[in-house]
């Protein structure tokens, strides 16, 4: 019983070694660090979000647009639908036709929901 | 297979509000829509003549069962009797929900009909399921569905400040008290290892007193308390009740209550009944309902809006419904199934005045109940005798309820509990009584009269012939609580 926590015991040693390893790692790299690369930056570059890749702009505090959020929505109960259908078909052939009608009822229920939206145009975009 | 008859009524709800939803679809957005109103009626009846079926006491002779209980999912939803009583209590509180629904949104307009009466019947169906779980999982599922639902429509007057402030504060505090009740659940799941209720039972009663225990039983019944307005878990309850749409309010008052007290006499009287642990809750219920009884009907007496002297009322109520449930055993269960079968007609039949009231003066203010006895005697005979009732004044239904659940908690030793709540119902006789001295003693303002349909007038009658019949007459009741508490013991 006791012995089991030992996995325990070794992953939370891996877990603070890898953390302790990136602070090291982060810290000997930077400019007055452990090997003391002296890198010439340029002060807006410092001060930037990401140092590479694309060049950001704006900021991350304004308004979305509210229609984003229906679309979220419907996508995440098709989302959910994919991640039932999968275990289902998986062991399709050991549910047999039972299996079968409940996932065409549950189907059916969502699809429903998507006429639904549909005709209520939540899917329109304005 | 699954047997689906169990939870037919439930199936029968979720398909009506469904198809409540797609029949609007493809209606005019000019039409009447008197069709999904009467698609909601018939369903929400179809699901209530299920029941009777289910209990093998149908009246057109379509028995489902032999009367057994029925079981389903390894046995995690049982039908048996207690449930069917509380899912019929349920359903009548819906069909009456659903009569206030047509009247109130003549006046208070909304874009979206259907889908408050689909939200309506989902909310129902989780009720209806919530009385027949035998297990936590399923218990906390059915409860959301029932919340989340009416966080909904509590706040469904999208322009309404006051709804959205109900709807604001019903869903901040109920998702704070779900949070709790789940967190019990989690450590009685680690305590036990199972989530069946009897099982958790065998497993308890097996092991010492822990800590662990009793601080899960403290947060299942602080969750749980929340959900029934127990004090001191009853802050929300008159800002609810006040901010949100009428039919609403009377609809929390009735089914959510009887759902959560269904989930409490399921958890506790079953799952938690062990020799550890029973004194511990049975203490904290005895406080609990000791202060809602108090608070409750003190903070009433000032109170100069109906609905929130409803809501301070319906705390009140289910701390008297409480000590009924501190009675453990037939004679309490039997006591508590028809005192909220009281509770339901006397406060629905106020409910449903302050709704045609309000269509008519657009106020909910007590003081513009004046002269409502010359302006409508219906109504004011429907108030005399449902607020009296509420109070428990002899001739009628809610002294008998308060008899037996009063008698049952001095039978187990809770004198000192019935004394409060006898006193506490004098007290509430002032605040009962002053607007029923509004509406009878005072003369009106303005004399028009108030009209009604026929259906409501009806409703309005039978209210009124069930309270006073099952004063003299609470035999027929009796028996059907005590039929649906005997599958309990």
């Amino acid at each position: 019983m006791l012995e089991q926590y030992g996995y325990v015991l070794v992953f939370l040693m891996a877990g603070i070694v890898f953390i302790l390893g990136a602070f090291i790692t982060g810290w000997a790299l930077s400019p007055n660090g452990l090997l003391g690369l002296k890198y010439k930056y340029k002060k807006e570059v410092l001060v930037d979000t990401y140092e590479c890749g694309v060049e950001t702009y704006g900021s991350s505090w304004f308004r979305f647009n509210v229609s984003f959020y229906l679309y979220a929505l419907l996508f995440v109960i098709f989302d959910i639908e994919t991640v039932f259908l999968y275990p289902w078909a998986v062991s399709f052939k050991a549910l047999g036709m039972f299996g079968f009608m409940e996932m065409i009822v549950f189907i059916l229920i969502l699809l429903v929901g998507l006429a639904y939206a549909w005709k209520k145009e939540a899917l329109k975009w304005e | 297979m699954i047997n689906y008859l169990t939870f037919l009524p439930e199936i029968i709800l979720v398909c009506t509000a469904i198809l409540i939803l797609v029949v609007e679809l493809f209606q005019a957005p000019s039409s009447k829509r008197s069709s999904i109103r009467w698609i909601a009626f018939l369903g929400t009846l179809a699901a209530l003549l299920c029941l009777s079926c289910l209990s093998g006491s149908c009246p057109l002779g379509c028995n489902l069962t032999d009367g057994t209980a029925q079981q389903a999912f390894n046995g995690f939803i049982k039908t048996d009797g207690l449930a069917l009583y509380f899912k019929m209590i349920i359903l009548l509180a819906t069909l009456f929900t659903l009569l206030m629904t047509y009247r109130h949104f003549e006046t208070h307009k909304t874009p979206y009909p259907a889908e408050f009466l689909a939200i309506l019947l989902f909310s129902a169906a989780g009720a209806s399921a919530l009385t027949s779980a035998q297990e936590i999982i399923t218990l906390y599922i059915a409860l959301e569905t029932l919340t989340i639902s009416s966080y909904l429509l509590a706040s469904f007057m999208k322009k309404d400040k006051g709804s959205n402030e109900a709807g604001m504060k019903y869903l901040l505090l109920g998702a704070f008290s779900s949070a709790l009740l789940l967190f019990g659940f989690s450590y009685i799941y680690g305590l036990t290892g199972t989530t069946v209720i009897t099982e958790i039972a065998k497993s308890l009663a097996m092991q010492p007193s822990s800590p662990l225990a009793v601080f899960a039983l403290i947060l299942v019944v602080g969750g749980l308390a929340f959900k029934i307005s127990l004090a001191p878990f009853h802050m929300w309850t008159p800002d609810v009740y006040e901010g949100a749409p009428t039919p609403v309010t009377a609809f929390l008052s009735v089914a959510s209550k009887t759902a959560g007290f269904a989930a409490f006499v399921r958890l506790f009287w079953v799952g938690l009944n062990v020799p550890s642990l029973q004194p511990i809750w049975m203490g904290l219920f005895a406080v609990l309902s000791a202060m809602s009884i108090i608070l409750g009907n003190l903070e009433a007496i000032p109170q100069k809006n109906i609905k929130r002297l409803m809501g301070y009322s319906s705390i009140a109520q289910a701390g008297y419904i409480a000590t009924g449930f501190l009675a453990i055993g037939p004679m309490g269960l039997t006591a508590l199934l028809f005192y909220i079968f009281v509770y339901l007609f006397a406060n629905l039949g106020v409910f449903l005045t302050i709704v045609i009231v309000a269509n008519k003066t657009g106020s909910e203010q007590i003081e513009d109940y004046a002269g409502m006895w010359k302006r409508s005697p219906l109504i004011g005979i429907v108030l005399l005798v449902c607020l009296l009732s509420l109070a428990g004044v002899p001739p009628f239904a809610g002294f008998s309820g308060k008899w037996y659940l009063f008698g049952a908690a001095i039978s187990k030793g809770y004198t000192w509990l019935a004394l409060i709540g006898m006193t506490f119902s004098v007290v509430s006789l002032f605040y009962y009584l002053q607007v029923a001295k509004q509406a009878l003693v005072v003369a009106p303002k303005d004399p028009s009269p108030i009209e009604m349909s026929l259906l409501e007038r009806s409703v309005l009658i039978l209210c009124v012939v069930v309270t006073v019949t099952l004063g003299v007459w609470p035999r027929p009741i009796m028996d059907l609580a005590q039929a649906a508490a005997s599958s309990l013991f």
